[in-house]
């Protein structure tokens, strides 16, 4: 079994200049995961940065929870963003409440916060309340906003929160290592890494801290396989890392 | 198809190397068992960086002989490189161009990183595109965060507009730059190992298939994962993953076409 850690979708997507495959609905993910023999995954709404997505995520996140409901391998993350405006907290309360949500995720860049925003603190107790995944999107470009090491304040008032670096924090990968050694809560999500750097680390850290991701529609779901496969690791590690480290932070044992 | 990987290191200073890698390249019969293993047909090989350690060659001179006689062993495998540090001013040229007469290389690959220089210097850049433009050979870059940002290629290339300049990693985190770089300057070419298959993408819609060349970066990354970034591009016509796989290497130096194909 496979389950993929972090997929987005949602209208408009296709047209990204990085996007590699058609995503405005979840059918477009599912045909790539059956290709691969990818279960299920864990999806959210595209960034605001494209057009016709607004700024609260509040048409978004429900267009992607609509996808998730009808498609029962599909598992929900809600976007937050601390700088939305009128109903979006709201929102937020309601659909975590609502009992579907499985993360939450936080884009600084894409949504122009720092990481350690203290407006932040409100959704991680909302995701200590009701036992959330934090799924965080870092790392772009060496901004100083997206930087890991500015987490720490919260890996330190929420250790019992799960956070997942997607992408091992994109092009801060060493800072997302180090912070993930530090604090037993962070998880590290493969998409776009080397064999050698996944090798290395999952030897450093265990495959407990690893979540296998595909970052679709922005990366290729068989070539993310196939590099897990491939890894000299053992089988258990192997499957850890593919489904069952995810199965457990969402509180799945196996997908819907 | 012959796949030519443009992008493979080869040499005794690996044996300085504690990092684990998946396949190793420190003589002859190891690259060519590791281009065998992934079916390439020819590779353009060159020395890693030399880091300190037991085994002593700052200047490259003991790597560029390994290089050579590695190619010596395999001439339709293996197209020699030579690597010098341009820190070591008219040194490094009169090894450049040693290795161009001497051992026959067909081109030069320089990483501004690891050799801790600047590419805005044209005293220590010019006269080794002097040489290169003299016998018609394409430089090899590192390419990515400064010092290596792919917009400081652009003046060189500009001034040299008959070098090919291979950019590897294809600016790796600065691939937006680096695409930007190849559209203003028609003789820079993106290579593609560890970068983004989104970037890479990318780049074909900017630049067209014509100027991306595929790379591993052996043994530091795995030749098929890297070669899957292409062949699993949704949408890419089999023309354009037989230009990047190797036509356009060969476009680059014809006259080191290798003769069979290699499954």
């Amino acid at each position: 079994m496979i389950l993929d850690g972090q997929a987005q979708l949602g209208p408009m997507l296709t047209e990204h200049d990085l996007s590699i495959y058609p995503s405005d609905s979840a059918a477009d993910l599912l045909r790539s995961y059956d290709e691969q023999g990818i279960s299920g995954g864990l999806v959210h709404a595209a960034s605001a940065a494209f057009s016709e997505v607004t700024p609260d995520y509040i048409a978004a996140n429900n267009y992607a929870q609509a996808q998730v409901r009808e498609h029962t391998t599909l598992h929900g993350a809600l976007r937050v963003n601390p700088n939305a405006r009128g109903s979006h907290d709201e929102h937020v309360r309601a659909a975590v409440e609502e009992g579907s949500v499985k993360a939450l995720v936080f884009a600084p860049l894409e949504d122009g916060f720092a990481v350690d925003d203290a407006r932040l603190g409100r959704y991680l107790d909302l995701a200590r309340r009701h036992g959330l995944l934090t799924v965080f999107l870092l790392g772009n470009f060496h901004h100083r906003d997206t930087m890991p090491l500015r987490l720490k304040g919260w890996l330190y008032d929420y250790p019992d929160v799960p956070v997942l670096l997607t992408q091992i924090a994109y092009r801060t990968q060493s800072d997302a290592v180090m912070i993930a050694q530090d604090h037993a809560n962070v998880y590290l999500g493969t998409s776009d890494s080397t064999m050698l750097f996944l090798l290395n680390t999952v030897e450093r850290l265990g495959a407990k801290r690893f979540v296998f991701t595909t970052n679709f529609p922005f990366s290729i779901p068989a070539l993310e396989v196939m590099k897990i496969n491939k890894l000299p690791i053992s089988e258990e590690d192997k499957e850890r890392i593919l489904h069952r480290n995810l199965s457990e932070l969402i509180n799945k044992e196996t997908a819907k | 198809m012959k796949i030519i990987d443009v992008h493979v290191h080869i040499g005794p200073a690996f044996k300085n190397e504690p990092k684990k890698f998946f396949d190793q390249s420190i003589t002859a019969e190891d690259t060519l068992g590791l281009l065998d293993r992934y079916g390439i047909a020819q590779a353009w090989v060159f020395p890693p960086a030399w880091q300190g350690g037991e085994y002593h060659d700052p200047t490259y001179e003991q790597a560029n002989r390994a290089t050579y006689e590695a190619v010596q062993k395999y001439p339709d495998r293996m197209v020699g490189l030579a690597r010098v540090n341009p820190n070591m001013g008219q040194a490094a040229v009169e090894e450049f161009e040693r290795c161009v007469k001497e051992y026959g290389f067909r081109g030069m690959m320089l990483h501004s990183d690891w050799d801790s220089f600047g590419l805005n210097d044209p005293k220590l850049h010019y006269p080794l595109m002097e040489v290169a433009a003299a016998h018609g050979l394409p430089m090899v870059y590192h390419s990515g965060y400064a010092p290596s940002d792919p917009a400081g290629f652009l003046r060189l290339a500009r001034q040299f507009p008959t070098v090919p300049i291979v950019l590897k990693h294809m600016g790796y985190q600065l691939a937006q730059d680096a695409i930007v770089a190849a559209r203003e300057a028609s003789n820079i070419f993106l290579e593609t190992s560890a970068n983004w298959p989104a970037w890479i993408r990318h780049a074909l819609r900017q630049l067209g298939p014509e100027r991306i060349l595929y790379g591993s970066d052996a043994p530091f990354m795995t030749p098929d994962i890297e070669m899957a970034k292409i062949t699993m591009l949704p949408g890419l016509t089999d023309t354009a993953k037989e230009m990047i796989l190797g036509g356009n290497a060969m476009s680059i130096l014809p006259e080191c076409a290798p003769r069979k194909e290699h499954a």
